[in-house]
């Protein structure tokens, strides 16, 4: 089938295995996978799975044991280590299930962290922290520290901090594992709507209710993956 | 990235940790506090020391020798005769007679017990300073009845405050002295310290030594200023006065002893050296200690701060950003902490001059090298942590504790 979309993150029999004294462990085990810029996908599986590990990797925060991995047609493989930092800032937006703020800068800090790391000016910083801060409807929290913010609050911050350089990737793990229905469902709003703006994100999860947000699911087990689930057309 | 703004950026964090963790950040100043401190007190501490000593020694020029008689039972001092036959000693220009003076000046009335009076013969000033107005003590004066005196400026300033004092009479001993001449000392540095003789600061009236003596009640001199005409050969001419005194003495060795200037200056000179170097080695066991703790505290920092740390690499901060940004912090702390420690350094410096009794200066020398230091050890000691904290890998930072 003919495929007009463009291919956001191409990975290719990814093998990732650690050598725990003299026992190898093998957790992922030969994982393919595509996915299109503006999907919303969804990668579900149990506790051991896998999934961690699968997202680090997406995240170029670990390098796989075997296997290709191309994100935006860039081989990751061949970039250095202050390249890979680049790319963090740059193109990929990190959602934590603890949250993950830094807890002596106030909300605003916190978000501006990711530009200040991809180096850019002061006033560009400040600026589009207080966007995005408006944007999740933080703006009269914007000097909280968090331990002043509830979770939901904490949670939203962080998305905040994820898009504030405009990633091509946001990488969200448990986001709402934290947090109350309630509030997860308010996450999952924004979450909603970023992707209907055109971002495209990756959800790594093991609650299928959760997961259900997604358009696309992808289920992890044991380490190999198994296409699963409607996939909608972009 | 690596660009100015980046760096701004990272100053503005490093400075923004520190005050969010201001107990930590203290302990770990501590010991660059204490080290640099004690390296500015204790030199600045020698420093005083050794000019309040140099001080009482200052009142000799160099080439000039000091006689001190302790006396004998049967003898207790010099006599004119025999300061004229040391006078004729070879390589002796002259010699002068110390007179210190058991009386008061009074004045209108007025007792100045802190004006010392000195009994001196004609050859005293012409070694010692220059007469800035009216005439030195001549040849003529020394009869032993003639009421004339020279006082030096700081004398005059106390007794006569408004001028017009040559020529004016004050009383010494109960006699009325006419001043002749008014003494001015070329400055150097003992001038601010306390002579042997003029603990009383407030200044000296020169008579002639004969009347002083009288007043004493004494008929030898236990103590004499000989003047040498060729430095170089000061140290025989100190065995050839030795030997006439001792002669006079009976061969008693211990019934005297000579000052030579320069010889107790180049001791001290490396005693002050040594002493100086001991303090410096002393003083950098301190620093030392101060960046291990640095270096301790830094550590202990970037254990606890691993999950930060991570989370910083995860969203774009490269191995290098994380090192600079630590490293700036240890340099901070330890600039900070140099400078608390300078001012302390200083101030107990200040309260050890006021003990000892000199005038308070600041060593800028002393100043400079702390401040130095602290920056060096705050990088030196900063450097290996800031490494470590680099190449934190950022998953396992970010799963840890």
């Amino acid at each position: 089938m003919q495929d007009n979309r463009e291919v956001l993150l191409e990975m290719k029999d990814i093998v990732k295995q650690y050598r725990m004294g003299d026992e190898v462990s093998t957790v992922l085990k030969g994982i393919s996978l595509t996915v299109y810029r503006g999907e919303f996908v969804a990668v579900l599986g149990p506790s051991g799975s896998g999934k961690s590990t699968l997202m680090n990797i997406i995240g170029c925060l670990d390098t796989p044991t075997s296997g290709e991995y191309f994100l935006h047609g860039q081989k990751i493989a061949d970039l250095s280590e202050s390249e890979l930092a680049h790319i963090r800032s740059r193109e990929i937006g990190f959602i934590f299930q603890s949250f993950y703020l830094l807890k002596d800068q106030n909300a605003l800090e916190n978000v501006e962290l990711p530009m200040i790391y991809a180096g850019a000016s002061r006033r560009k910083c400040r600026e589009r922290a207080k966007e995005m801060l408006k944007r999740v409807g933080l703006e009269d929290r914007m000097t909280h520290m968090p331990s002043q913010l509830s979770g939901g609050q904490q949670q939203r911050v962080a998305i905040a901090r994820s898009i504030v350089n405009t990633p091509i990737l946001l990488l969200a793990d448990e986001p709402t594992g934290a947090l109350d229905q309630a509030t997860g469902k308010q996450v999952m709003e924004i979450f909603h709507e970023l992707n209907e703006e055109g971002r495209t994100i990756i959800m790594i999860t093991h609650d299928a209710n959760i997961a259900a947000h997604a358009r696309r699911i992808v289920r992890i087990l044991d380490g190999n993956l198994y296409e699963g689930g409607e996939t909608a057309d972009a | 990235m690596l660009n100015f703004a980046m760096l701004v950026q990272t100053f503005e964090m490093s400075i923004r940790n520190i005050r969010n963790n201001r107990m930590r950040s203290f302990l770990t100043m501590l010991g660059i506090i204490i080290g640099v401190g004690s390296v500015i007190s204790l030199i600045s501490i020698v420093g005083f020391a050794t000019r309040s000593m140099l001080g009482q020694f200052s009142s000799m020029g160099a080439g000039s020798l000091q006689v001190n008689i302790y006396g004998t039972p049967v003898k207790e001092g010099l006599t004119d005769n025999e300061l004229r036959e040391i006078s004729q000693i070879d390589n002796v220009l002259s010699v002068s007679p110390l007179i210190t003076v058991n009386t008061s000046v009074v004045k209108d009335k007025t007792i100045y017990k802190k004006i010392s009076v000195l009994g001196r013969n004609e050859q005293f000033f012409l070694r010692n300073g220059t007469i800035r107005e009216g005439r030195a003590l001549t040849i003529k004066d020394m009869s032993g009845n003639i009421p004339v005196c020279v006082i030096d400026e700081d004398a005059e300033s106390v007794l006569f405050p408004n001028g017009n004092a040559l020529g004016s009479g004050i009383r010494v001993g109960g006699i009325q002295y006419r001043i002749v001449g008014i003494l001015h000392k070329e400055a150097n540095y003992a001038d601010d310290f306390a002579f042997e003789e003029n603990r009383g600061k407030e200044g000296r009236v020169f008579i002639p030594y004969k009347n002083g003596m009288l007043m004493n009640g004494q008929n030898t001199m236990i103590s004499a200023e000989v003047y040498t005409k060729d430095t170089s050969r000061i140290n025989e001419t100190v065995a050839a006065i030795e030997d006439y005194v001792k002669g006079q003495f009976n061969g008693a060795k211990d019934s005297f002893y000579i000052m030579n200037l320069s010889s107790i200056l180049n001791a001290m000179d490396t005693v002050t050296t040594m002493m100086s170097a001991l303090l410096g080695g002393i003083a950098s066991i301190a620093l030392l200690v101060g960046g291990i703790g640095i270096m301790n505290m830094m550590l202990v920092s970037v254990t606890e701060r691993t999950r930060e740390i991570g989370l910083r690499k995860a969203l774009g901060a490269e191995p290098i950003v994380i090192q600079i940004q630590f490293l700036l912090e240890s340099m901070i702390l330890s600039l900070v902490g140099g400078n608390i420690g300078i001012v302390i350094g200083e101030l107990i410096s200040f309260i050890a001059s006021k003990i000892i009794g000199v005038p308070f200066t600041v060593n800028i020398m002393a100043i400079l090298i702390g401040f130095l230091f602290s920056v060096a050890v705050g990088a030196v000691f900063g450097w290996a942590p800031a490494n470590r904290a680099s190449k934190l890998n950022p998953i396992d930072a970010l799963r840890a504790e």
